[in-house]
């Protein structure tokens, strides 16, 4: 686990009037939930890619941790796109629908063993182990992808929008999940939404960019009872 | 049926305001439904018969599903090889009042398969990575067109035979993005690392279920698609420098891509300042060099490799045949002395079996064996004889395909399921 810093973050596509991302400043502290928040088109969808390796940076630097991970490839960040696929594999044990990555990645036996009890156990998913998927309750086989992402053991996860597939039952009873599931592992997460609801729900703190710039980082209740502009706001409903 | 349906469609057909919107696509009908999906996905997907033809339909959310039309409808502009997008319905409630899924309709690719209906018994070496070298070249032509998949796997493609190869064609475009700029290298790298993740699972998932031949290495295939991508985009994209007295080199390199199946539509060539060096990219590339070539001359439609095939016997044809040296004559008697007689000789009942031009290529493969194992000149009429009830007449219709049965499971449900799992230690199998 690690924090996470942008510096002056910048990132501006060929041909744009402004940057997609503009010099933007934030220090994600080590375990810390941090929600990226904004209307479509504000950057913050644009600066998870960046950290995730996905975006170049055109001015600024990124560290996880105290290591500049600016020119790092994504697979070398040590960070999980957490929720990428559900996709359960029918004819394979929950154990090894949540270990098989970490046979492709090359990691031993033993340690597979070890990452897969403790995410297992995080999860409360040690009973169900040696069952098929199809043999498991609906919430089970969510913690199982979960688990997959968390026997990976990353640095910091990232989750773009998370719930925005799923209908409202599910929604509820997920975003429950990733709280209680980023509580117990203390994983640092960045969170993006555009729901300012979500936000106050979900964050340890919340950062509002619009076009591009950032607007004001702060706990839901700082952010509640001194918004720093008309934008944030107006964005939090908070305008009168 | 409520009369509050809301349907976005590219194509007006009544048939399907006579699908039961008012049910969940799971409690349809067997006089609707063709036949359980399969491959491992998400959302509740079923095949439907819609008038003379199948579709596919997924229940998702009305945002979601409204995305991936226009997604699949804008990769159909660039001339991605993806699913054909026919409606979304939205709006859709129960008899009381509740609100249903939106649906999303696409048409089902014909002679079209799903990775694990591609083998009878079980999935052999040669099949699993001529399988990954398609999705290769579709990640590839994907990427190429900007489109960044987010969710690349064996389960997100179907599969058409290609005279011994595989056409590969994205099916769920739902967590896609399009960039104008293009992507960038970390975002390519994304996706690779994606699919060999995903490869690797769906193998291990065929092993797991007996259903892998033994000496397939899931993990050794999933790293395959890492290197037929890397190699197939240098090959295309990359920069070459040479000396000006090495101009001849500028046609090797369109050749190579021609042989790869690619045509260059723009190149970016640069001298140095005392021009001696030349330096050579290609800018945008198409594919499709020989389905192109094959559909100018004789109309016909057909996958890269059998549209190969079918033009080489062309080409033969020309340099035998008394027409000479006009190509499109020549193309013309082709199709009407040899191609159409060949399938027109095809009894009605086997046309399902294959593609048309699937069908010619299997029967050249026939007639060479032939040849081969009896010494001889083996003529067309022959072969065909022998391919039609030796070979062909023992394959399963592959026009649309719907078994075996779906092993598709959504993690979206509540339903508990019975414990039917043996008592094994799962340390064993990690």
């Amino acid at each position: 686990m690690a924090s996470v810093t942008f510096e002056r973050a910048t990132r501006i596509y060929p041909g744009a009037a402004r940057p997609a991302v503009d010099a933007i400043d934030l220090h994600v502290a080590d375990g810390e939930l941090m929600v990226l928040l904004g209307p479509a088109g504000c950057g913050k969808s644009t600066l998870l890619r960046m950290l995730a390796g996905l975006e170049e940076l055109d001015g600024g630097r990124i560290f996880i941790g105290e290591l500049d991970v600016t020119d790092v490839a994504a697979a070398d960040r040590d960070i999980a796109m957490a929720f990428e696929s559900y996709a359960l594999y029918p004819h394979m044990t929950v154990a090894e629908n949540m270990g098989f990555a970490l046979k492709v990645l090359g990691i031993p036996k033993a340690e597979r063993v070890a990452r897969v009890e403790e995410a297992a156990r995080l999860l409360d998913l040690e009973a169900v182990l040696s069952k098929k998927p199809m043999a498991i309750s609906g919430s089970q086989r969510q913690r199982v992808a979960m688990g997959r992402a968390i026997a990976r053991r990353p640095q910091v996860f990232l989750m773009d929008e998370p719930l925005a597939n799923l209908d409202d039952e599910l929604r509820v009873q997920t975003r429950g999940q990733i709280e209680q599931l980023q509580r117990k592992v203390g994983v640092t997460t960045v969170y993006v939404t555009s729901s300012a609801t979500e936000a106050f729900e979900i964050g340890d703190r919340i950062a509002i960019l619009n076009q591009g710039v950032l607007q004001q980082v702060g706990t839901p209740d700082e952010l509640r009872s001194s918004p720093a502009n008309e934008f944030v706001a107006d964005y939090l409903g908070l305008a009168s | 049926m409520p009369g509050s349906l809301r349907i976005t469609a590219t194509t007006v057909d009544p048939g399907l305001l006579a699908l039961p919107w008012d049910q969940p696509l799971e409690l349809w009908g067997d006089e609707h439904i063709a036949a359980l999906p399969k491959g491992i996905s998400r959302h509740v997907v079923r095949l439907a018969h819609l008038a003379d033809h199948v579709v596919a339909i997924k229940e998702t959310t009305e945002v979601l599903a409204s995305r991936e039309y226009e997604m699949l409808r804008t990769l159909q502009r660039l001339q991605v090889p993806c699913v054909e997008p026919i409606a979304v319905v939205a709006n859709r409630t129960d008899e009381l009042g509740e609100p249903l899924d939106t649906a999303l309709v696409t048409r089902h690719l014909r002679f079209s398969m799903p990775y694990r209906a591609v083998y009878s018994q079980r999935l052999r070496p040669g099949t699993a990575k001529r399988l990954v070298d398609a999705l290769a070249v579709l990640l590839v032509r994907l990427h190429l067109a900007g489109f960044f998949w987010g969710d690349v796997s064996l389960s997100n493609t179907l599969f058409r035979r290609d005279a011994g190869a595989f056409a590969a064609y994205l099916v769920d475009a739902e967590t896609g993005e399009l960039f104008e700029g293009g992507l960038t290298a970390g975002q390519r790298e994304h996706d690779l690392e994606i699919a060999r993740i995903n490869i690797a699972g769906e193998l291990l998932d065929l092993q797991a279920g007996d259903r892998l031949e033994d000496d397939i290495d899931p993990i050794a295939v999933s790293e395959r698609i890492v290197q037929k991508y890397r190699d197939l985009w240098q090959e295309l994209t990359g920069a070459e420098q040479f000396e000006q007295s090495e101009r001849w080199r500028i046609n090797q390199r369109i050749e190579r891509l021609n042989e790869l199946g690619f045509d260059i539509e723009e190149f970016e060539i640069h001298t140095d300042e005392t021009g001696t060096t030349v330096r050579l990219k290609p800018k945008v590339v198409d594919a499709g060099h020989h389905s192109r070539r094959l559909l100018r001359l004789t109309g016909l439609d057909a996958e890269e490799n059998q549209a190969r095939r079918l033009l080489n016997d062309l080409d033969g044809y020309r340099v035998r045949s008394a027409s000479g040296a006009d190509e499109e004559v020549a193309a013309h008697e082709w199709l009407t002395k040899v191609f159409e007689p060949v399938i027109a000789a095809i009894p009605r009942e086997l046309r399902g079996k294959f593609e048309a031009a699937e069908i010619f290529h299997q029967l050249l493969e026939h007639r060479w064996f032939r040849a081969q194992s009896e010494s001889r000149d083996v003529p067309l009429s022959e072969a065909l004889t022998s391919y039609i009830d030796t070979v062909l007449r023992h394959r399963r219709d592959e026009l649309t395909l719907v078994e075996p049965p779906t092993d598709a499971i959504q993690i979206v449900q509540g339903l508990e399921h019975p414990d039917t799992t043996s008592s094994i230690d799962w340390r064993d199998l990690v």
